[in-house]
């Protein structure tokens, strides 16, 4: 959760890594300060929005980060996935629905987010535009959207 | 069943906004959209999540990839809540000390309560995307490209992710130094793109790159394969056409082909080559010269020659010779290996070119000029001779050495090489060497050439004291260069001789560039162009060796080839009209002389 959280802050998936990273430690520097009253997602999320505010400001893009409007409303739709439980089950069905995908699909996925290559390095790779790149995964994530609604438990 | 198109552009817009790629103004809008509208701000948190939960999928899992990375030193992998009292953190952490890097690092589980926090590492400053890769060095045309557009690629400028450096007609170094520490250098060839993908991982989608890589892993993704490499490897990527090829010159590299998952740990020595749908072919070789890294890391001669008209440089080849190699005077027998210099332009042309007989040629009078060699490494000639032979021939091997033709000519080259250093030796004893300078000091010339006999030989075998005796030579040339650029010839000025001069002096400020070369061409190279009519003609008259006001003893013709060799050495990087007027000069072969 806080990782997705993060990746949308700060865009760019290594920055989110090294973000993820410094708000565990500022977390357990932190750890005394926090009041166990309140609900702790909403601390945790508290401490990585501020280390990614940070970390975008070091990189001179902190003027294009979430205004609080869209991060609220964003904090609400993440709320809305469900708890650790509900994510982990989330992931299966998503498993499941990767197999169940074309070839060439998973292989774009396979490049993508297991390889973790770029958009333009795949696009010189399978001999297709970074446009044709991006309506491609358009498509494959609508398909495992979808695949992932018609699996949800009742 | 289908998803809406403006589902899908909204998925497409979402992707690009994850990856940082939309400009300022769309991200605005996207963001209004997102609080405006609970749907869109839905589909953003399930694409991101679906996104987070694939990388945690992948092999080896978001808890280890191959690739290193500066922010899995700590990575925590879960991080996960209890209630109550207590809170349990429960953490992987991932320590990757420097200098060990596993491929596979150690995973440490820790209790179900905070562990003890290792050392914080010394803080230094991230790049920007995390790619501690910099631009060190460029030439000619090399461009940073991204999606906001294009721009000239500047020396020190940090590389972030998502961005390309490509580079045309022209060279540039790149050197990742993560924590402080330098890990290696990549020097990029003309026609290559680059695309840094993490601090160790860097995707090639054409071209050429030589590594040298000092320490930790370094990871080469290419469209056929990946190639991973250790510290201490030094090896050259080419990716040209439908194959890539790979040759380790020492080190340690494995690689991974994808058309069919084969992982092969090359040895020094070996040429691998990836092709579509083919199995990875493995050639074992001998390694070339130690100096052919650098080399055909940077080629700046042969990218020089290459720029040379095409129609002009057949005619620059050399003179010709008999069936058996000799030149000039040596066709009626062997009497000076000086005068076999002559045709040793051909080898260049021919390596710009791509054509190989004119290197052919070129080696048979190498050849040839060999068999006449005495055993103390002499050719039983003078020394000025010798010294001649060795400048031509040691700069004519460097030239070929940049090309792709090293390959063909390692064996014969490496061969070659101990008998160049026999005359380089000869050469160098104190008596010899104050005849050589004895020589020089009438005719400029003699020290350039003599120069170039030290330094190139001394390059080649990897001999610094011999690269030394070459530049203290071509000091001495310098200093032999008048105010207004001139050089001192037999106690005047010679037109055709200062071209000949700007042609040896060309050859150290391509190999070993330094400003004061740089200024000596400008001056030396302005001057010519004084002596140089509209028409096209050379002016000899003031000439104390080609022209009329020659001393008898010493009078000899206008070498058409060297002169316009020359003004094209100059004209390339600092007068275009140099250029015109050295084809001008070989068009028309006139003289004016009164």
């Amino acid at each position: 959760m806080l990782h997705a959280y993060i990746s949308a802050i700060v865009r760019d998936p290594a920055l989110a890594e090294d973000t993820l990273s410094d708000a565990v430690i500022q977390m357990v520097h932190a750890y005394e300060r926090y009041d166990q009253n309140l609900p702790f997602p909403n601390w945790a999320r508290g401490v990585a929005r501020r280390v990614a505010l940070a970390n975008l400001r070091k990189r001179g893009r902190a003027e294009l980060s979430m205004p609080e409007s869209a991060l609220e409303a964003f904090e609400s739709a993440l709320d809305a996935l469900g708890d650790q439980t509900a994510l982990e089950e989330r992931k299966q069905r998503l498993s499941e629905c990767l197999q169940k995908m074309t070839e060439s699909s998973r292989d774009l996925v396979q490049l993508r987010y297991f390889d973790e290559l770029g958009p333009e390095v795949i696009a010189a790779r399978v001999g297709r535009s970074v446009g044709a790149i991006y309506t491609a995964f358009s498509r494959i994530h609508a398909a495992l959207l979808r695949c992932l609604q018609e699996r949800e438990p009742a | 069943m289908t998803s809406p198109p403006d589902e899908l552009a909204f998925l497409e817009q979402a992707l690009r906004y994850l990856d940082g790629t939309l400009d300022a103004a769309t991200t605005e809008a996207f963001h209004r959209t997102l609080a405006a509208d609970p749907a869109a701000a839905r589909k953003l948190a399930a694409l991101t999540m679906q996104r987070v939960q694939l990388q945690e999928m992948g092999p080896g899992a978001a808890v280890l990839r191959a690739i290193p990375r500066r922010s899995r030193r700590w990575a925590p992998i879960a991080f996960s809540m209890a209630a109550a009292a207590a809170i349990a953190v429960t953490a992987v952490v991932l320590l990757r000390p420097r200098g060990e890097r596993p491929e596979h690092g150690p995973v440490v589980v820790a209790p179900p309560v905070a562990p003890p926090l290792p050392a914080l590492p010394p803080a230094t400053p991230p790049s920007p995307a995390g790619i501690p890769a910099r631009i060190e060095a460029v030439q000619g045309d090399v461009a940073v490209v991204a999606d906001q557009g294009r721009a000239p690629a500047k020396v020190g400028r940090l590389l972030v992710r998502d961005e390309a450096l490509t580079v045309g007609a022209g060279h540039a170094t790149v050197r990742i130094n993560d924590g402080g520490i330098d890990d290696g250098r990549l020097e990029i060839g003309a026609h290559t793109t680059i695309e840094p993908q993490s601090p160790r991982a860097i995707a090639v989608t054409r071209g050429f790159v030589h590594v040298d890589w000092k320490s930790g892993t370094l990871a080469l993704n290419t469209p056929l394969g990946e190639l991973r490499a250790s510290g201490g490897a030094r090896f050259r990527l080419e990716i040209r056409g439908d194959d890539t090829r790979v040759e380790l010159h020492r080190g340690a590299l494995r690689v991974t082909a994808f058309a069919n998952g084969h992982v092969v740990d090359l040895e020094p020595g070996t040429l691998a080559t990836l092709a579509p749908e083919k199995d990875l072919q493995l050639e074992r070789q001998e390694p070339p010269l130690a100096v052919v890294f650098d080399l055909q890391a940077n080629p700046r001669e042969l990218a020089l020659f290459r720029r040379m008209p095409a129609r002009l440089l057949p005619l620059l080849r050399g003179w010709t010779m008999d069936k058996e190699g000799f030149l000039g005077p040596n066709r009626a027998g062997f009497k000076c290996a000086g005068e076999q210099r002559h045709a040793l332009n051909g080898m260049m042309v021919g390596a710009a070119l791509g054509n190989r007989s004119y290197i052919e040629d070129a080696w048979r009078t190498i050849d040839a000029t060999i068999r006449f060699q005495a055993d103390d490494g002499s050719f039983l000639d003078s020394v000025v001779c010798d010294a001649d032979w060795l400048g031509e021939v040691s700069h004519a091997l460097t030239v070929l050495l940049q090309s792709d033709w090293e390959r063909s000519y390692r064996a014969r080259v490496k061969a070659l090489m101990p008998k160049l250093g026999r005359t380089a030796a000869y050469l160098s004893t104190p008596e010899r060497l104050e005849e050589l300078r004895t020589y020089g000091a009438g005719l400029s010339k003699g020290y350039f050439l003599q120069a170039a006999a030290f330094a190139f030989t001394g390059l080649l075998l990897g001999d610094a004291s011999l690269q030394a005796t070459g530049r203290a030579h071509l000091e001495l040339g310098l200093q032999l260069q008048r105010q207004d650029g001139a050089f001192q010839v037999h106690d005047g000025v010679d037109s055709a001789y200062q071209g000949y001069i700007l042609q040896h002096l060309g050859w150290f400020a391509q190999t070993f560039p330094e400003p004061r070369y740089e200024a000596a061409m400008r001056a030396g190279g302005a001057w010519l162009m004084t002596r140089i009519t509209a028409a096209g003609e050379l002016d000899v008259r003031d000439n104390t060796r080609t022209g009329p006001g020659c001393r008898p003893e010493n009078c000899i013709g206008v070498d058409w080839q060297r002169v316009p060799l020359g003004l094209m050495y100059y004209g390339l990087d600092h007068d275009p009209r140099a250029v015109d007027a050295a084809a001008k000069l070989r068009e028309r072969q006139r003289t004016v002389s009164r």
